[in-house]
């Protein structure tokens, strides 16, 4: 396949790496630019909210509302309502 | 007649009508397995390549595109305060009615506990697009100081990742959104992993399905772990204090010049 493409571009070999070089740059750019925007909504790495999933939805929280890590967990009703205005 | 020697036989015999020996055509069909096997084996490099390219992409160049995308909008943002978007005589308390469009940022957030300085633009609408400009607004949801839930949503890798480090929020950690017309300090309360199709965090009362809000909470949201997204990380809050922007910033915060 790469011979094949390294025997139909002219000229002496110093000019094909030159040429190789370029179209190599010019796939990269492509690549960069065009497929892999495209690609990457397309896989679901990234996804970072939350929403039913095309499918089921948890609507109510599980008891005991899941894996809490860090600060152990703390009622939220009257939290933080020390400075709140009225 | 004579032939040359070394040459296979009938190859150079020009009386020879029946074309190919058998030698040679067993020699053409191996050269031809040689270069398909070759090219299969150059296809498999070229994908190679191109996963290893698309990883550099996903851990540079959006990284790269997402900080100028950022950069743009808080500009705006910062632009847009300084012309006031809502009468400055509306008082404080009552939720002021901005409209915002999707994709439109809107406010800065401030959470020092994810690093120095860290601030990022608020956006509307939580889509991808909108996600490589910063943190974004689920529409629907409370606005910053408004009752019910104010959720928005951010990367934790690529795409600028803002929220690279929402593992090390703690318990008191303030977050502060900075809008036109107020300051709004938020206490984080708790961290919990769920499913992605976890809608009930985004509840007006997260836990209580269809009750009425009667506080001002917020909802934060990223993937778990960071570099899949089989699972979310949510991180709670609530409402400690607004103030409105002529106040200057809460302690702690040190306004994005």
């Amino acid at each position: 396949m790469y011979v094949l493409l390294w025997r139909k571009l002219p000229g002496p070999w110093p000019v094909k790496v030159v040429q190789c070089l370029l179209l190599l740059a010019i796939s990269v750019l492509l690549l960069f630019t065009i497929v892999f925007p495209w690609v990457e909504p397309r896989l679901p790495f990234t996804d970072v909210t939350v929403d039913d999933q095309g499918g089921v939805s948890e609507t109510t929280a599980p008891p005991g509302d899941g894996a809490t890590i860090g600060a152990p967990a703390v009622s939220m009703v009257g939290v933080g309502s020390g400075e709140v205005p009225s | 007649m004579s032939q040359v020697v070394g040459t296979p036989k009938g190859a150079l015999d020009p009386y020879r009508a029946s074309g190919p020996t058998r030698r040679q055509r067993r020699a053409a069909r191996i050269e031809r397995v040689r270069v398909a096997t070759r090219s299969v084996g150059e296809g498999f490099i070229t994908m190679g390549v191109v996963i290893l390219l698309f990883c550099a992409y996903q851990l540079f160049w959006t990284n790269i595109e997402s900080d100028r995308a950022t950069n743009t909008v808080t500009a705006e943002v910062q632009k847009s305060f300084i012309v006031p978007v809502a009468p400055v005589q509306a008082p404080v308390n009552q939720p002021v009615a901005v409209k915002v469009g999707d994709g439109q940022g809107y406010g800065l957030v401030y959470i020092p506990r994810l690093g120095k300085g860290w601030v990022k633009p608020l956006v509307e609408g939580a889509s991808l697009d909108n996600l490589k400009k910063g943190v974004t607004h689920y529409t629907g949801n409370a606005q910053p100081g408004e009752l019910g839930n104010f959720a928005f949503a951010g990367h934790r890798a690529t795409n600028g990742e803002p929220f690279r480090n929402l593992d090390r929020m703690q318990q008191g950690d303030l977050v502060v959104i900075e809008t036109a017309t107020q300051w709004v300090s938020y206490k984080v309360d708790r961290t919990i992993i769920v499913k992605p199709n976890a809608t009930w965090v985004l509840d007006a009362v997260p836990g209580k399905p269809k009750a009425t809000p009667t506080e001002a909470t917020l909802t934060m949201t990223t993937c778990n772990p960071r570099w899949a997204s089989y699972e979310r990380m949510i991180v709670f809050g609530s409402m400690v204090e607004k103030r409105p922007k002529a106040e200057g910033p809460p302690a702690g915060i040190t306004a994005k010049a």
